[in-house]
């Protein structure tokens, strides 16, 4: 998994990307996330329902957004149906 | 799922890439992409080897970094110069060049420049050097302007007393409002940003679907999202019925993350802004509200911006139209003999976001 760690330290200096990274452990306004074998502590304020287990963009630090698991298959259900 | 293979799949991606090839219209149809991550992306996946010809994507003003005025770094620079002072930033401002120096250059000459990943990292910068004055300079757009405000949030809850933030965030939507202004652009579509629109919701781009009658969509960054997202913009095109469509529905919705943008309604006010190569755009940046001006660099240090549009640097750079889309880098006749990532002349060239880094890099 090292290519993963690279990848997301190289592009985590990009201004406005924000990668998916899954919460390990909540503790007050930060979380330990994970993606691969990255491991970060971020700040949660911006996403009061987060949970653990919950995927969420992480930018600059922050969680900006949750993944929602369900529209994510929704699209690629979707793009599968294209024809 | 980790979100991030699965939308980079192959298959699906050719088949996406051949119902765009049908549906596409023989014309030539020119598709802003906002976003300098959009911009990345985009060649390094090789998409623009396999959409067909006529589909251009034109990239805009979507890099915080390629517009942030050399008025801007030059204050930047004259505070750097200050021994009292520690400079906070994000890595890619570096090589900004000003009308006169980077905050590299600055560095070299032992100025105190600090890069950190994130706004929080300056209050612990600040907390560990009490002796000094610690400016951050607030660089970004509506993705980062809630982690900004979190940031001014907590050291006003700390008590903070030597840490101050240069704010040169800006708004997407009335930039892009900016652009449509001028005649001679010619977008059919825009490809809107995917993060920007987590924090904002597709609703402040109605106005433009509406008003000026253009498609857009708001889309992801893996190439899977970026396909969806230029196929349904040719279906309204096709359609000719311009809307706000939706490809990112995972991480955005209409209204976008309202606890984000209370943080960003707490500590700022909306107000105009100069952008690199395109001149002052009103109600476009955001600046410290009043109650949080004890952390404003601009009241701290009272220093003036000068008016960008005489300053631009006196040379042959044609940042300010590769900006607006009206000429792609291979167009700048400083693009790839002088210009190059490690001599950036213009702001295009010195981000990893910046149009003229991804065509020397990619092309």
């Amino acid at each position: 998994m090292r290519p993963d760690k690279k990848i997301a330290v190289a592009e985590e200096t990009d201004m406005c990307l924000a990668i998916p990274m899954k919460i390990k452990a909540i503790k007050g306004d930060f979380a330990e996330v994970s993606s691969g074998r990255l491991i970060r502590t971020i700040n949660i304020q911006m996403l009061p329902q987060a949970k653990a287990g919950d995927f969420v963009l992480v930018h600059a630090g922050f969680a900006i957004q949750k993944v929602d698991p369900q529209e994510a298959k929704e699209t690629l259900r979707l793009i599968d149906e294209i024809r | 799922m980790r979100y991030v293979d699965e939308f980079r799949n192959k298959e699906l991606s050719m088949k996406i890439l051949a119902r765009i090839n049908e549906i596409s219209p023989a014309r030539r149809v020119n598709i802003m992409e906002v976003c300098g991550t959009h911009t990345q992306s985009f060649f390094r996946f090789g998409l623009d080897k396999l959409l067909a010809s006529n589909i251009k994507l034109i990239a805009g003003p979507g890099c915080p970094v390629c517009v942030s005025s050399s008025g801007y770094i030059d204050c930047a620079v004259k505070l750097a110069a200050d021994e009292e002072i520690i400079i906070v930033t994000f890595g890619d401002m570096l090589q900004v060049p000003g009308s006169k120096s980077t905050l590299e250059k600055e560095r070299a000459k032992n100025a105190n420049v600090t890069v950190v990943y994130s706004a929080l990292d300056s209050l612990k910068i600040a907390q560990k050097n009490p002796g000094k004055k610690v400016v951050f300079l607030a660089v970004g757009f509506e993705t980062t302007a809630p982690t900004v405000a979190l940031s001014i949030i907590s050291a006003k809850k700390e008590k903070i007393k030597n840490l101050f933030f240069f704010s040169s965030l800006k708004l997407i939507p009335p930039a892009m409002g900016y652009l449509l202004k001028d005649k001679r652009l010619a977008i059919d579509a825009f490809l809107c940003p995917g993060h920007v629109s987590a924090i904002i919701g597709t609703r402040p781009y109605q106005f433009i679907a509406k008003k000026y009658g253009i498609a857009c969509c708001v889309a992801g960054f893996e190439p899977l999202d970026i396909l969806e997202g230029i196929y349904m913009l040719l279906q309204q095109l096709a359609q000719a019925k311009a809307r706000v469509a939706n490809q990112y529905l995972r991480a955005v919705t209409k209204s976008g993350n309202k606890e984000a943008q209370k943080f960003i309604r707490r500590v700022f006010k909306t107000a105009d802004a100069d952008w690199r190569g395109l001149g002052r755009i009103p109600k476009s940046g955001l600046k410290l509200k009043d109650n949080f001006s004890q952390f404003d660099a601009e009241k701290q240090f009272r220093f003036k911006l000068r008016n960008p549009r005489t300053q631009e640097p006196a040379n042959k750079c044609k940042c300010g139209d590769v900006l607006k889309g009206l000429i792609n880098p291979k167009g700048c006749p400083l693009f790839a003999k002088i210009c190059k990532p490690d001599n950036p002349i213009g702001p295009c060239m010195v981000s990893r976001e910046g149009a003229c880094n991804a065509y020397y890099k990619y092309r």
